[in-house]
């Protein structure tokens, strides 16, 4: 009973979700005037039509509209006045302190709409500014376009001087301009891009500089043209100077209002994004283009220096792969390139790459500047890069005066010594192009028509004349955290669309360059955190990863007035996966296998995704989502009813087979058989019908066949207790633990390739490895293993085994799916025991993984007391299946950081990461209970503001003995941990 | 009358026991009365007692096999934080292997019972000067032995659990247990020891009233000062359940007051309190090297600077003074609380001063104690000396981390008067 109320209580009083996230409260929540009670989950009574989440202090700054709800909604008398509430702030949480949104808006502000939010801060800064731009208001003919700033406490507030635009007039101040487009800031700077409609209805986009005082905050706009002291802004397009950054050659479009805009602190430079044409009207010269990318930095006097992202010879005529640039190739239709967002990823090994929302072609978007009349309004215009991100590598010189710092860079030239670009693109062959496998995050589009508007929702909006004419924003959210991309999809779900928050990985080669990205297969954020507010959809409009404490909040895209962040939980609704697994894990979940719509073998085969949980002498199939189609990028619907057979099965294995600490499935494409492994300290068993392997295309609802007929059986030919089972479609690696000589057991690493009969299969499995022999013959003990693939489909690999005398690979030629012996397997050092002593090895959540992270307990004191923990990350890479060479880049991967304190953690047992967000098992100090701890905690320290690794301490952990694994749970959303008792969810 | 008086408080003086007295094995003796204020007088005792054990109070006070007074030994983490750990070594590898295997349901504990059996005398010489003022030596001869049994497996019996006691991690470690105490040069045998305690030398000073009322014959008071000398011999580190012949060679200094109210020349009710505290001392000590070890084995061993906790004590009896010829009976209660030690490391980097302190075997004990004494008194009017002869039974009736052994024993005392 005491737990029960303990459940609730962790969730605030009634749960108001399907899932255990946590409302934040703002005005609606503190005076709910309806009388329907799904408005009292409602955040704002107005929409959220801005967002800026400050990593160091983890703050979440909100920006709202001046609406009401709309139409559709019977709510005559919900509408509060925004006043302070037209801007929040909510500090990161701790623990389950209660979300509460406070109002930040000064008086000038209150009762506006807030178009767009930027923050003004400097590394390691907790009390960062705050810059708004407002939209335009009233009787807009005679109103200014001003932006303004709010100190961190709110005290202080400073409204610009009316921005203006750029003249070409030398020393003439720049013309008043119509509205803003997007801004951006650092700690003295803010950027904002001005949009003007002249009377002919050219679009003129400018990019005025404004200077930050350092106490009073007073705004200052600067004579953004080096040459030119008129107090006027830079000119961005149509731009009549050459060279022009946008142009090349001829005169350029821009087709929308659309312009993206990022400010990079580590690189220092401001990136720019539009959406070009090549021309206007045809016919198009041929060599005529543009680029969608612009890149710029300022001077001590914030002269604004727009500089060319690629150079105009590099670009071919009628490439259209380019991604950031296009030149005609002939006079036919004019060729679109787009830049709808921008972010920069500082990958953990060293490179620094531009994430593109776009690239050749057009997003989709509504067009509100077409004639109202039009029905339906606005209408689509649709387009074909909508759902495509794209990753650019960035000259880093790591000298901000150095004009090439941060334009695209030779692809090709890659500096093994400081794992940076360090050559700008010159020629076409250096130019990232849409092939290219590092360059597609999450390994191909979007789970997203391209004809989907993403385009033209919310906020953003110029003056014309005397209207307001509403430009939009994108409605792609993209985060980057870490090694990692995460997109929030604010359409709803549909045949061809899937919404939500998915995420992509970088994985890295042997050099520390990205060498692809991990598909769009998992969910961020729960699918159906929104389902009891007024409209229920599972869209979301913003979302702002928190890795510190490894939580998620995210708005909805429908109403967008509800803002809820990820919890944990032990799950107090019976009908979610939690909990569903705690009744049938109630002795220990010390497993889990996540098979999400990338898992090799499933595309084009089957429709349902799995996830397995082993408990004792049992594995829990539970079906976690279908996909409209056996398509990988089918969107995905997560199960909810874990009562249905459908979606839940417990199947027994034979009696003492004890708790099942090893899952995996064989991975196998059609015409191979498929097989579930479960290992236990008994040994293995294998998962088939009546001995029989079956096709991934028979993997349907958990009452059918394979699994109404299939049942375990123990190997017996293979003896000992099961260490650890990988694979990744090729071989089936398998790590035993003989303790027949219980004083020295002896380890050996299986391989095995499936076949049609589980006995065929076991009968050709061949010794690769055994402990305390041949090129072996100093290693005693066998920890954990991953493959490693080498080659881009992943039909060659190598197997990284952890050991206590280091970390070996297999060197095996043409891959060790190969090997038939453990000479063939050629095992080599990669890194030897010094002072550390390799425990495990965690492995990247992909299908063709290139990467690992061992797991190794350290000696600093040269004590050999072994008694810090340390995650390094193991890139492999694509060598045409011959070895190696892997390397630890970087060797010290708990945090970016020498300080010692991020060193000194305490062993880990457990890792996993989703390349943001980083989740720690440690075997920490016990207080009281508790033995294991969780710790998250990001990488780069410094940018989020971590001074210390601190272990989460919600309550849900006191209740927590062990932990022994934690899972991002495929399209659900949900992160989930094994215990002794079950398993807990973070959702 | 006035000799016949003079006897009679001697008598009245059941025999104070050593000051070396209060210790977690054993119950406590009964405290004292107070002393005669006679000049001169002199006073020789000598008692023998004994008691044997298989338990022990926990730190919840709750009955457990003898050596799980601590609780039961994390064997998982046995070696967790332990320096000089060579992965390449079989045994280390072992000690290594289960640090890391998961935790849970009992999983790695061990359960150690053994007897426990003590013999035990005090040798005690009192020489009052003028003035109320007096002197007394206190020397306690101990005899200990200790057998311990092999431990039992805590781990859950049934794969219905994981982990557990198949689990390979487990039995590996289990098979190479000898070796690793043996790398650690610790021996689980049992152990016998016998020798001297810490001598104590006292001052004191005591005022007796007589015949205040009609009802009440005297007011006795007596305060004590005094010096308890390391003499005993030193725990062997390397037996985890080797217990010190007398405070661990830490110098002690003592200091009690007592008082007694004498009624209707039969009843006697009398307090007591005291108090001793101790000088800190380096020496080499076994110390935890992680937070979740427990139990009486711990690998690691270090120089420390350690401060026994200081041992204060409450007490309260009733007598029947020479009801029936020379006989008289009594019924005491005390209450004895010793206080945490603390042990500073020199190597902080191998010892954490908080982990080597969250020990449970340097948290201190309690103890509630019930005295029986039946002693008769030879002494006869005009006698020089009187003899007398007693039985004692003390009984640990309460506390927490104390080994449940009662005693039982009896004493022999003469007291001399110099000056009639």
């Amino acid at each position: 009973m005491k737990k029960h109320l303990l459940f609730f209580a962790l969730i605030g009083s009634t749960p108001d979700a399907l899932y255990a996230t946590t409302l934040l409260r703002g005005n609606n929540a503190q005076s709910p005037l309806s009388s329907n009670s799904a408005y009292t989950t409602l955040s704002f009574s107005q929409r959220v039509t801005a967002k800026a989440f400050d990593h160091t202090s983890g703050t979440l700054f909100l920006g709202l509209a001046n609406d009401g709800p709309t139409s559709s909604q019977d709510t005559s008398n919900l509408k509060i006045a925004p006043g302070a509430y037209t801007i929040t702030k909510t500090a990161r949480p701790a623990g389950t302190s209660s979300l509460q949104a406070t109002p930040f808006a000064p008086s000038n502000l209150q009762n506006k709409q807030v178009d767009f939010l930027a923050i003004s801060t400097f590394p390691e800064n907790t009390e960062p500014n705050l810059v708004v731009a407002e939209a335009p208001t009233g009787d807009i003919s005679n109103n200014e376009t001003v932006v303004d700033i709010i100190s961190f406490n709110g005290k202080i507030t400073q409204e610009s001087p009316p921005l203006l635009g750029y003249t070409a007039v030398f020393g003439a101040p720049g013309q008043p301009v119509s509205g803003v487009l997007n801004i951006a800031a650092n700690r003295d700077t803010v950027f904002v891009i001005t949009g003007s409609e002249t009377k002919d209805d050219t679009q003129v986009k400018d990019i005025a500089v404004l200077s930050i005082a350092n106490q009073t905050l007073q705004l200052e706009q600067q004579a953004a043209v080096a040459t030119d002291p008129g107090v006027k802004a830079q000119q961005l397009h149509p731009a009549n100077f050459e060279p022009s950054p946008v142009t090349i050659q001829g005169t350029t479009e821009t087709t929308q209002d659309l312009a993206s805009i990022y400010w990079d602190e580590p690189l220092q430079r401001l990136y720019v994004g539009l959406q070009l044409a090549t021309a206007a009207v045809l016919p198009v010269n041929p060599g005529d283009g543009g680029r969608s990318v612009v890149v710029g930095y300022t001077n001590a006097d914030k002269n604004l220096f727009l500089v060319d992202f690629v150079p105009d010879a590099a670009v071919v005529n009628g490439d259209e792969t380019n991604i950031v640039a296009v030149r005609q190739g002939g006079t036919g239709t004019p060729l679109n390139v787009s830049a709808a967002q921008l972010n920069v990823l500082h990958a953990s090994t060293g490179p620094s790459y531009l994430i593109v929302h776009g690239g050749n072609g057009t997003v989709s978007y509504y067009d509100y500047t077409a004639d109202q009349t039009v029905s339906p309004y606005p209408p689509r215009v649709e387009g074909t890069t909508g759902n495509t991100i794209w990753a650019i590598p960035l000259v880093d010189l790591q000298d901000p005066t150095n004009a090439a710092q941060g334009v695209e860079a030779n692809k090709n030239a890659f500096n093994t010594t400081t794992h940076l670009f360090d050559t700008p693109a010159v020629n076409n062959a250096d130019l990232t192009n849409t092939s290219d496998l590092f360059a597609a995050v999450g390994n191909g589009p979007l789970p997203l028509d391209p004809k989907t508007p993403v385009w033209g929702f919310g906020g953003g909006s110029i003056k014309n004349g005397s209207k307001t004419v509403v430009i939009g924003q994108n409605t792609l959210d993209i985060q980057v955290v870490g090694d990692t991309v995460y997109v929030a999809i604010s359409t709803p779900q549909t045949l061809t669309d899937d919404t939500g928050v998915y995420y992509s990985q970088a994985l890295f080669d042997e050099e520390g360059k990205i060498l692809q990205w991990t598909p769009w297969a998992k969910r961020a954020f729960p699918y159906d955190a929104f389902l009891n507010t007024p409209k229920p959809t599972s869209t979301v409009r913003y979302v702002a990863v928190d890795p510190t404490i490894g939580k998620v909040w995210a708005s909805d895209g429908d109403l967008s007035q509800t803002v809820r962040l990820t919890s944990w939980t032990q799950q107090p609704n019976l009908s979610t996966l939690p909990a569903a697994v705690n009744t049938a894990t109630c002795r220990g979940c010390f497993s889990v296998l996540d098979l999400d719509s990338s898992t090799t073998g499933f595309d084009g085969n089957t429709a349902n995704r799995y996830t397995l949980f082993g408990g004792v002498g049992r594995v829990i199939f539970t079906r976690t989502a279908t996909a409209l189609s056996t398509s990988m990028d089918s969107p995905q619907t997560p199960v909810t009813d874990f009562a249905d057979p459908k979606n839940f099965l417990v199947s027994k294995l034979p009696s003492g087979a004890g708790g099942v600490t090893v899952l995996e499935y064989s991975r196998q494409v059609p015409p191979n058989s498929n097989y579930f492994f479960a290992g236990t300290a008994s040994g293995l068993y294998v998962f088939s019908d009546s001995g029989n392997g079956f096709l991934s295309s028979e993997l349907g609802t958990l009452d059918a066949a394979p699994f109404s007929t299939g049942s375990w059986q123990h190997i017996d030919n293979l003896f000992g207790a099961v260490v650890d089972i990988k694979t990744i479609g090729n071989s089936i690696y398998v790590l035993y633990v003989d303790t027949v000589n219980i004083k020295q057991p002896v380890y050996r690493l299986f391989r095995m390739i499936a076949q049609a009969t589980v006995s065929d299969m076991i009968a050709g499995a061949v010794l690769i490895a055994q402990s305390n022999s041949g090129n072996l013959g100093s290693t005693l003990a066998f920890y954990g293993i991953q493959v490693i693939a080498t080659n881009e489909t992943g039909t060659q690999e190598q197997v990284v085994l952890a050991t206590n005398n280091g970390l070996y690979q297999t060197a095996t030629a043409g891959g060790s799916q190969t090997a038939n012996n453990q000479s063939d397997a050629a095992w080599q050092l990669i890194a030897a025991p010094g002072s550390q002593l390799f425990t495990g090895i965690a492995g990247v959540n992909a299908p063709v993984p290139s990467m690992a992270w061992p797991l190794s307990q350290q000696d600093p004191t040269g004590k050999k007391i072994y008694n810090t923990g340390l995650v390094s990350q193991l890139i492999g890479g694509i060598d045409g299946g011959i070895a190696g060479p892997f390397q630890l880049l970087p060797a010290q991967f708990n945090a970016l950081s020498n300080d010692p304190v991020f060193q000194m953690i305490s062993p880990i047992s457990n890792f996993w990461s989703d390349g943001g967000r980083r989740f720690f098992i440690l075997q920490s100090n016990c207080k009281g209970l508790l033995v294991q701890e969780l710790l998250a905690m990001p990488y780069d320290v410094a940018q989020w503001g971590v001074t210390r690794p601190a272990v989460l301490t919600d309550p849900i952990f006191e209740t927590v003995g062990t932990l022994y694994w934690i899972q991002q749970i495929g399209a659900t959303g949900i992160v989930m941990a094994g215990t002794n008792s079950g398993v807990i969810a973070l959702e | 009358m006035k000799s016949k008086l003079f006897f009679s408080m001697v008598l009245s003086s059941i025999p104070l026991m050593g000051f070396d007295n209060h210790h977690f094995y054993r119950a406590s003796y009964f405290f004292h009365e107070p002393r005669i204020e006679k000049n001169w007088l002199s006073t020789l005792e000598f008692s023998i007692a004994g008691g044997s054990t298989n338990h022990s109070r926990n730190s919840d006070g709750c009955t457990v096999p003898l050596f799980d007074i601590y609780g039961p030994s994390n064997f998982r983490l046995l070696g967790s934080g332990v320096p000089d750990k060579n992965p390449s070594n079989t045994a280390d590898l072992a000690l290594i292997n289960i640090a890391n295997t998961p935790s849970g349901n009992c999983f790695g504990y061990v359960s150690f019972a053994g007897k426990f059996k003590i013999i035990e005398s005090y040798i005690n010489l009192y020489q009052n000067f003028k003035h109320g003022f007096f002197a007394f030596i206190n020397i306690p001869i101990r005899r200990m032995e200790i057998t311990p049994k092999a431990f039992e497996d805590l781990s859950p019996t049934s794969n219905n659990c994981y982990p557990n006691r198949y689990t390979p991690e487990w039995r590996v470690f289990l098979a190479n247990l000898d070796d690793i105490l043996a790398q650690y040069h610790i021996c689980l045998g049992g152990t016998k020891e016998t020798g001297i305690g810490d001598v104590s030398v006292y001052a004191g000073w005591t005022r007796n009233f007589y015949e205040l009322t009609e009802a009440a014959d005297f007011i006795d008071t007596t305060f004590k000062f005094g010096v308890i000398t390391p003499t005993g011999k030193a725990r062997n580190e390397n037996n985890p359940f080797s217990i010190p012949l007398g405070y661990n060679k830490h110098l002690g200094f003592s200091f009690t007051g007592d008082c007694s109210l004498g009624l209707y020349e039969w009843l006697t009710f009398g307090v007591h309190g005291g108090l001793i505290a101790f000088l800190s001392r380096c020496q080499q000590l076994r110390m935890k090297t992680d937070f979740c070890q427990s139990g009486m084995i711990k690998l690691a061993q270090g120089s420390a600077k350690t401060y026994l906790g200081p041992i204060w004590d409450l007490g309260a009896f009733i007598k029947a003074d020479h009801i029936g010829q020379g006989l008289s009976i009594l019924l005491a209660y005390t209450y004895v609380n010793k206080g945490n030690d603390t042990a500073c490391p020199s190597d902080k980097t191998i010892f954490s001063p908080q982990i080597v302190n969250s020990d449970e075997a340097l948290r201190g004990w309690d103890m509630h104690n019930i005295h029986l004494l039946v002693e008769y008194d030879f002494t006869k009017d005009g006698m020089r000396a009187g003899p007398r002869l007693g039985f004692m039974y003390n009984a640990n009736v309460g506390g927490r981390r104390t080994f449940k052994t009662n005693m039982v024993g009896g004493y022999v005392g003469v007291d001399i008067a110099w000056q009639l």
